[in-house]
């Protein structure tokens, strides 16, 4: 759980933007994204579903479905080398080997047909070169590394003969098979019971301890990123309101959505009180708000909210800690004051900051 | 697996004796007497009568009847017609009429219904699909009977590309014209069904994943994609044979082919029971062995109904 | 706070075109928005019109003859020439309207009905009503359906519409009732219909008006996309000799006739082209409304 952020981060996205066709006008579902991610650290991207979070990774991935998804600007580099430019052959060779992925709904997001022990293997046929034999070799291997209790036999079953946390245990070993550099988890536990969850978690926790392999949770769970994330981006229709240290966002949220998903959560201090909700709900692409998107739910909210589109900009300069771990949020509140804890940053109190 | 096998043969036993009962029933209450029918205006002597209804077992009573064709019909002793031909020697020249009529059909039916419902799955909304979409709805609309001898007329009658009827001119031409009209039929059904298989599929969450496992086009193509997409179209085999047999009645019609289609509908015009019966069972025996390889195949290539 | 009321009534909005069942006449509305769905239905009206009152579309009786205009071709006031027997043909063609658009719709109709209310017993009484119903069903279906209609409509003495109308759904209904059982045993344990059932609710009330409306739509596409073979059905049944006693008037039997008379094509354009418009006419219907029913098809 150390952050690295000395080292050269391994994939980084910078301004990314991702469009759907409609019949109508294009909907942007990913606008001006960026974040870097560094060996071993564990980054959580945060949002509600519609958010952008699975679109802005799978542009990254190179599996989005375009048309009708469109590339409009951006890249994403690993080790340097931009993904989004490079031709689809030389991608695969990063894709599936040096950077894989774990998704949501295992049943669906495993071949049907196919014994869980051909999928694991296919990835040491493919990348490796290695004979039918040795991969099934390693492919038992791998279901051990997984915990998935008598890993010779249960190589030949296919994916319908397993629970839904065994076989979330056989996307991992079929993600982790070839040592990946990058990890992209995207909502690899929603779909499980809650004790299953943490199991799932916890093992993912324990190998990504003995490699150097740096983790791409995406999730709407704030409990996940409480769990294990070093590091949190929150998304917001598209776009990122907020990011920096798990530590300080959830203790010192800047953006204000931050801080209604904090206070919806509920804990053992609040007993007997409401639970607070964010009004209303988030909106569909077709009809994002202009200026800030979040300004119909904020409590907040002024006149300029609706004109003005809030960057990200850099916060907490006065204190050396949160600067340095790269901490922003895209709000026209004064944010140094919201997250010193003084006040609630709302205009009236520095109006001259905007 | 041998077990399953079993279980469904004994469940088509009961069947079978059903159907084969039911259909030689309806056979037995035809209006009319067959052999006064057979003799025309001029009426068989009474004793010819006689011997000719002994021979026949039409005096016994219904039930009878009934064993004693079903024993003849499973010692091979299918006996003669009411007007004396071999039904054994008529069924050795028949079935492979049929036989060729049905396998050349089969041929282009799946040839084209694969090849364009694939295609047409990939490049769905491209001007294949459209084509695809437009050319399948055509000819599901329209009768069968019309396109069969729409396809008569022009290709025999007026271009004479191909012999109008008859299988004078031997295999595969005289079978050309019959084949490619049946299975052409059959191909719309087949067609839209593989593509609209292929869509779903190529949608499939699964197929995500192949594309993050950094896999080339080609092997998401033969591993994942088309493994699961043709799987409802294993289906379609079995049921296809029905749409096989009552094509082949209307068709051997049309175009004169002395196959079995033809004779059961003769058969049910003099009132050969005998024979109505003998082609029923053997088109449900048929039907049954087909399914049944249908199933077991199925059960091969998906994990998840063998159980 | 006007400002979030003007963002939730968006997302309602959203929310129509998205996730909830649309009413009748929203349905109605979509249909009628679609051009091809609008030209099919005046066809079919057309055609209706056609079997109900022949008269309206010609004055000529079709079945005044003249053998001496045998098969001439068309001539003022005769504009599809004339039959075998010297009739008029128009006339004759008109009037085999009737047959198709009656076995089509009643057998279409009744199989709905039929398969339906099976499909419903043995989809929600498990054991023996639906032991019953599928075993009857597995027999009939051990058959191809076209020989087992051959051979009964041949022990049937005098055939006329109704009884062929009878055999067709006896022989018919059991690839319906499999739809229908199916969509019951997935809607019968729904929470709706627990809660009608945890409540009291007679089992004959929770079949109209929970289970029945919830299920149907698979079979209704199913009978929409199938009309149109019926119209085939009858003139193929007719055509070998099956269907309709001869001498009826309607398009089977004029294909019979065209086959022995290639010389005069026009006996079998005519009624080709009008059974045909008329089941393309009922199959662009059935796909618009099953499209309609599943927006999901449409993406």
């Amino acid at each position: 759980m150390t952050v690295h952020t000395t080292t050269e981060p391994i994939l980084e996205v910078k301004d990314l933007t991702v469009e759907f066709e409609t019949a109508r006008k294009p909907l942007t579902a990913v606008d001006n994204v960026s974040w870097s991610l560094y060996p071993g650290q564990t980054l959580a991207i945060l949002g509600e579903s519609g958010s952008g979070k699975s679109v802005s990774t799978q542009a990254v991935a190179g599996i989005l479905d375009m048309p009708p998804g469109r590339i409009v600007s951006g890249s994403a580099s690993y080790r340097g080398q931009d993904l989004l430019q490079m031709p689809r052959k030389a991608r695969r060779k990063i894709v599936g080997d040096r950077i894989t992925m774990v998704f949501q709904d295992s049943l669906s997001a495993l071949n049907p047909v196919q014994s869980v022990g051909a999928q694991i293997a296919e990835s040491y046929r493919v990348h490796r070169g290695l004979g039918r034999r040795e991969a099934r070799e390693r492919a038992i291997e791998m279901l051990a590394k997984v915990r998935i209790p008598a890993p010779h036999q249960r190589v030949h079953d296919y994916p319908h003969q397993f629970s839904g946390g065994m076989r979330q245990r056989v996307m991992l070993a079929m993600a982790l098979a070839l040592d990946p550099d990058v990890l992209i988890a995207d909502e690899p536990t929603t779909a499980l019971d809650v004790t299953v969850q943490a199991q799932i978690l916890e093992l993912l926790a324990e190998l990504q301890s003995q490699t150097t392999m740096a983790v791409v949770l995406i999730t709407h769970d704030l409990r996940v990123v409480e769990d294990v994330a070093d590091h949190v981006v929150v998304m917001y229709a598209g776009r990122v309101v907020e990011q920096g240290r798990r530590d300080q966002v959830l203790t010192h949220p800047a953006h204000p959505y931050t801080e209604g998903l904090l206070k919806s959560m509920p804990s053992a201090e609040l007993k007997g009180s409401q639970l607070a909700t964010i009004a209303g709900t988030p909106p569909s692409l077709t009809s994002i708000p202009s200026g800030c998107a979040f300004r119909t739910r904020c409590a907040y909210a002024f006149e300029e909210c609706s004109v003005i589109k809030p960057e990200l900009i850099k916060i907490g300069s006065g204190s050396p800690d949160t600067a340095a771990a790269g901490r922003s949020a895209a709000c026209l509140l004064d944010l140094d004051q919201r997250v010193s804890g003084l006040g609630t940053g709302a205009r009236e109190v520095s109006a001259a900051h905007v | 697996m041998l077990g399953y096998i079993l279980r469904r043969i004994a469940a088509a036993i009961p069947i079978g004796l059903i159907v084969t009962f039911g259909v030689f029933a309806l056979v037995f209450l035809m209006p009319g007497d067959p052999i006064r029918a057979l003799a025309g205006d001029k009426p068989f002597p009474p004793t010819v009568m006689a011997a000719k209804r002994a021979q026949f077992h039409l005096d016994d009573p219904f039930f009878v009847q009934y064993l004693l064709m079903m024993r003849d019909t499973f010692t091979g002793h299918f006996g003669t017609t009411f007007a004396g031909a071999d039904i054994g020697e008529q069924l050795k020249l028949r079935i492979p009429v049929t036989l060729r009529l049905a396998l050349l059909s089969y041929f282009f039916e799946w040839l084209c219904g694969l090849l364009f419902g694939i295609y047409a799955g990939f490049r769905r909304n491209g001007i294949v699909d459209r084509l695809l979409l437009l050319a399948t709805l055509l000819i599901l609309a329209i009768p069968s009977l019309v396109s069969t001898f729409t396809a008569q007329y022009v290709f025999g009658v007026k271009l004479k590309w191909l012999p109008v009827s008859g299988i004078l001119d031997g295999f595969p031409t005289s079978y050309l014209l019959p084949a490619m009209v049946i299975g052409v039929l059959g191909f719309a059904g087949l067609g839209r069904l593989t593509r609209t298989s292929v869509v779903e599929t190529v949608n499939a969450d699964f197929v995500k994943t192949a594309r993050s496992k950094g896999l080339s086009e080609g092997r998401i193509l033969w591993r994942h994609i088309l493994p699961n997409a043709l799987l409802p179209v294993i289906t379609y085999l079995g049921l296809d044979l029905a749409g096989m047999f009552a094509g082949a009645i209307i068709t051997e019609s049309i175009f004169n082919l002395p196959g079995l289609g033809q004779f059961l509908f003769q058969s049910i015009q003099m009132k050969e029971g005998g024979v109505v019966v003998i082609l029923t069972t053997l088109a449900f025996v048929s039907f049954i062995v087909i399914n049944l390889l249908v199933d077991v195949l199925y059960g091969v290539v998906d994990p998840r109904v063998r159980a | 706070m006007t400002q979030i009321a003007v963002a939730a009534e968006e997302v309602e909005i959203a929310d129509l075109a998205e996730g909830r069942a649309p009413t009748t006449r929203e349905l109605l509305i979509s249909l009628l928005r679609k051009p091809a769905f609008d030209v099919c239905a005046v066809l079919l009206l057309l055609f209706f019109a056609m079997a109900a009152v022949p008269q309206i579309f010609t004055s000529v009786d079709p079945t005044v003859c003249d053998l001496g205009k045998s098969m001439h071709p068309a001539s003022a006031g005769h504009p599809f020439g004339y039959d075998v027997q010297g009739c008029d043909y128009f006339s004759n063609v008109i009037y085999g309207a009737r047959p198709s658009v009656l076995v089509s719709v009643v057998a279409s109709f009744g199989m709905f009905l039929l398969a339906g209310v099976l499909g419903l017993l043995a989809g929600y009484f498990p054991g023996f009503v639906d032991a019953l119903i599928s075993r009857t069903a597995d027999v009939l279906f051990a058959l191809p359906g076209m020989v087992a209609l051959i051979v009964i409509l041949n022990a049937v003495p005098h055939r006329n519409i109704w009884i062929i109308l009878g055999v067709i759904l006896m022989i018919g209904w059991p690839g319906g009732m499999r739809l229908m059982r199916s969509t019951v045993f997935s809607v019968r344990n729904k929470e709706y219909v627990q809660a009608a059932r945890a409540i009291g609710v007679p089992a004959w009330r929770i079949l109209t008006r929970h289970v029945f409306p919830n299920a149907m739509a698979p079979l209704l596409a199913m009978t929409t996309l199938g009309v149109g073979g019926m119209v085939g059905l009858e003139a193929a049944l007719t055509f070998l000799g099956v269907g309709l006693p001869p001498g009826t008037i309607s398009w089977g039997s004029q294909f019979g006739i065209a086959a022995s008379y290639r010389e005069a094509p026009h006996l079998f354009v005519w009624p080709s082209i009008f059974i045909s418009v008329m089941t393309i006419s009922f199959m662009i219907i059935g796909d618009s409304i099953r499209d309609v029913l599943d927006p999901k098809l449409l993406k």
